[in-house]
């Protein structure tokens, strides 16, 4: 059978939008051409605003448009949020709500007559997938599922709403959400849910049924660039019968996504799944499954955020990985998205044990390393948890939750910097999570972690701990070391540096000028007992004209960061 | 800018903008929120073009940056297989050569789009996806390559 590109463009030729989009599309126009006395400037500066606090790129113009033209061909399904939402208690009036389609999409509304699909999997936070999405024209967002049910609102609060947030938290948490829904009393709070957050809120509810659904209800307060506060709340309800569920009524949420994730690989296995352990949590993986077929395979989570070359976070990634105990898993690492940041220069990258993972000798944990600097292919990462998943079970002990993480070298073969205009170096970085299935707390956490760069760049790092465990000291075992190991653009193995860990926002020495490093850093066991997250930063001081060795992050303007990562060492329970 | 003038230039570029769309999203519903963005940015686009082509370039160069993000959102995670579009295969190697592009990863898909459907060049689709030349040219080799090992000697381009 001979094929050609010529059998893609005949295909390509059949496809046509439905007409239905330039009914809609015109229409929109319509309604634009009508209104002449817009204050477009007002509209495009709100609209910027929107777009940033939602994470829209490229809504500025849609949402000037969107925002006085309001149910413009999508209102046929959904009843008008005045009819079903008392918005009072939040100053709002649900009858300046108007459905927005840019907002549904950024809830992940999907095609198809099931919108009312929850616990899609977002890592730390389960995110809310609506029925529908409203804003007004302060771009406070509303979403109600395809029932008309009150699903979600993030909105930013009066200098007055938050002042009363600060002095009665809990209770005026417990006015809004029983004003949104009336039957809140039937919630109670999960409090392993809501401890897992170091830092509070969020503050999470759950209604469980007899088939052993939930629903979850999860409130979220974070600072606002403009008006201090953000609430976010999202009631995450499930239908066991959502065909997006995987014999849903049998686990819990995160489990749930996580098969969501997984349902291409679980259904091409054809086995069931039996969750190990009666409850992970939003945090808790690594998680183990074990199969029909009594072979247990272990649920890992990679978070990562990558970063352009201001500093400025361009994508986070956090994907479930269900690593085969009877075969190495290869994981598409990094895919598509490095080069959505990184223009597209990412080598190739072959299998071999990982020179940064010392300690993970005998674990079968590997890096992918590249093999060429030149070639686009993506690094992966291949993970074969097997002994992890056998150990964690007979011995009762955390496995090394070791994920890999591997920067890639910008400096070409012959030492020609291949960084190209509007990129620097990249990175990559994830976190670690040891969960609450264990009996016997780990007695460390890992950050390995690699960086590349230009030769001749300086970096140092500098790390903190958030308020759970307000000190580092507190956090790393006493007089532990902070190692560095150094390793040039080949990978090849150059030196290693230890340093007290409570020391850590000095200069590295043993890192100047070298290409590449990977640090361990050893937490305390009670540590354990906790979540704590460290959370660090990497500055380039070339960028940094002479700034103190103990400038702390954001205390000088021309310190960049350029990465930042975390380690998030589990609860034990 | 005129009804009828919108009417217009919907009409003459829609396929074009959908079709990258979904070539980059593999998602209907995606694709044709992104046409639907795309051609409100237009119509709200003062500027003028010195010709059809260029028009054509830049929207589509709009359409890529809103494919771009698209996948970047922090909440859209998931996507949902493109299987209406699968059924416009007519012949198995319509369906191997249809699936094997959506197999790509979506930086290679667009530039095999742009390259092979549009008609473009390295240095045209380079402008469109704000990355190098070389990066374009490397990508057409990766994406050629992996197509290559998916469909066998019986493939060429």
């Amino acid at each position: 059978m001979k094929m050609s590109m010529q059998d893609y463009n005949n295909t390509v030729d059949r496809i046509e939008i439905s007409p239905k989009v330039r009914q809609e599309v015109l229409s929109m126009t319509t309604a634009v051409k009508q209104r002449t006395s817009i204050n477009w400037m007002r509209i495009g500066a709100a609209a910027a605003v929107f777009a940033l606090v939602a994470g829209i790129g490229g809504a500025i113009g849609y949402a000037a448009i969107r925002e006085r033209t309001p149910q413009v061909g999508y209102s046929e399904t959904i009843e008008d949020p005045a009819s079903v939402t008392d918005l009072s208690v939040f100053g709002l009036d649900a009858a300046n709500f108007f459905r927005d389609p840019q907002a549904d999409s950024n809830v992940n509304i999907p095609a198809g007559p099931n919108k009312d699909i929850c616990w899609p999997y977002e890592g730390e936070s389960p995110a809310l997938t609506a029925g529908a999405a409203y804003a007004d024209a302060d771009h406070n967002l509303l979403y109600l599922s395809s029932t008309g049910e009150f699903l979600g609102i993030e909105t930013n609060l009066s200098e007055e709403q938050t002042q009363k947030l600060q002095e009665y938290p809990e209770g005026t948490i417990h006015e809004y959400l029983q004003a949104m829904l009336p039957d809140f009393d039937q919630f109670t709070e999960n409090t392993i849910y809501s401890a897992l957050s170091s830092i509070r809120p969020p503050f999470v509810y759950k209604r469980h049924y007899e088939n052993g659904t939930e629903d979850m209800v999860q409130v979220e307060i974070f600072p606002n660039l403009s008006s201090g506060r953000t609430l976010n709340i999202h009631v995450m309800r499930c239908h066991a019968e959502n065909e997006h569920f995987l014999d849903a009524d049998r686990y819990l949420a995160n489990v749930r996504g996580i098969k969501n994730q997984l349902r291409e690989k679980i259904q091409q296995s054809g086995l069931n799944v039996q969750v190990l352990g009666d409850e992970g949590s939003i945090n808790s993986i690594p998680m183990l499954m074990r199969f029909d077929d009594g072979k247990i395979y272990a649920v890992d989570s990679v978070t990562m955020v990558l970063y352009d070359e201001e500093g400025t976070p361009c994508q986070t990634v956090s994907k479930a990985i269900l690593a085969d105990p009877t075969q190495d898993v290869r994981y598409d690492f990094f895919g598509e998205i490095l080069a959505e940041c990184n223009g597209g220069e990412v080598p190739q990258f072959g299998t071999q044990p990982s020179p940064f993972a010392p300690d993970a000798a005998g674990s079968t944990v590997y890096t992918t390393m590249p093999e060429t600097t030149d070639d686009p292919t993506p690094p992966e990462t291949t993970i074969n948890p097997a002994d992890i998943a056998e150990a964690a079970m007979i011995d009762g002990n955390a496995p090394h939750a070791g994920n890999e993480y591997s920067g890639f070298p910008l400096v070409g073969d012959n030492g020609e910097d291949k960084t190209e205009p509007g990129h620097v170096a990249m990175w990559d970085f994830g976190f670690i999570t040891v969960g609450g299935l264990y009996t016997t707390p780990p007695t460390s956490a890992y950050a390995n972690y690699a960086y590349s760069a230009k030769p001749g760049y300086l970096f140092y790092y500098w790390a903190e701990v958030n308020q759970a465990v307000p000190a580092l000291q507190d956090v790393l075992v006493t007089g532990s070391t902070l190692l560095y190991q150094v390793f040039d653009e080949n990978h090849q193995f150059i030196t290693e540096c230890i340093t007290e860990a409570n020391k850590l926002d000095g200069l590295e020495e043993c890192t100047a000028h070298k290409p590449m490093f990977c640090a361990k850093l050893p937490l305390k066991p009670d540590i354990m007992e906790k979540t704590a997250y460290i959370t660090c930063w990497l500055y380039d001081l070339s960028m940094d004209n002479g700034a103190s060795y103990s400038d702390r992050p954001g205390d000088t303007e021309t310190a960049v960061p350029i990465a930042t990562f975390h380690v998030n060492a589990g609860m034990n329970e | 800018m005129e009804q009828a003038q919108m009417a217009a230039i919907y009409d003459r570029y829609q396929h074009t903008v959908y079709r990258a769309a979904l070539a980059y999203c593999r998602n209907i519903q995606d694709a044709e929120d992104i046409t639907h963005d795309v051609f409100l940015t237009r119509f709200a686009h003062e500027a003028s073009f010195p010709d059809s082509e260029a028009e054509k370039a830049w929207l589509l160069r709009v359409t890529v940056n809103r494919c771009k993000n698209l996948l970047k959102s922090f909440r859209r995670r998931f996507t949902v297989p493109l299987e209406d579009a699968e059924n416009l295969c007519e012949t198995p190697a319509e369906h191997s050569v249809y699936d094997a592009v959506n197999a790509l990863p979506p930086k290679y898909r667009i530039v095999i789009h742009l390259y092979y459907y549009e008609g473009y060049n390295v240095r045209e689709i380079a402008g469109m996806t704000k990355r190098s030349e070389t990066a374009v040219q490397t990508q057409l080799a990766r994406a050629r390559g992996l197509l290559k090992k998916a469909l066998g000697e019986e493939f060429s381009l």
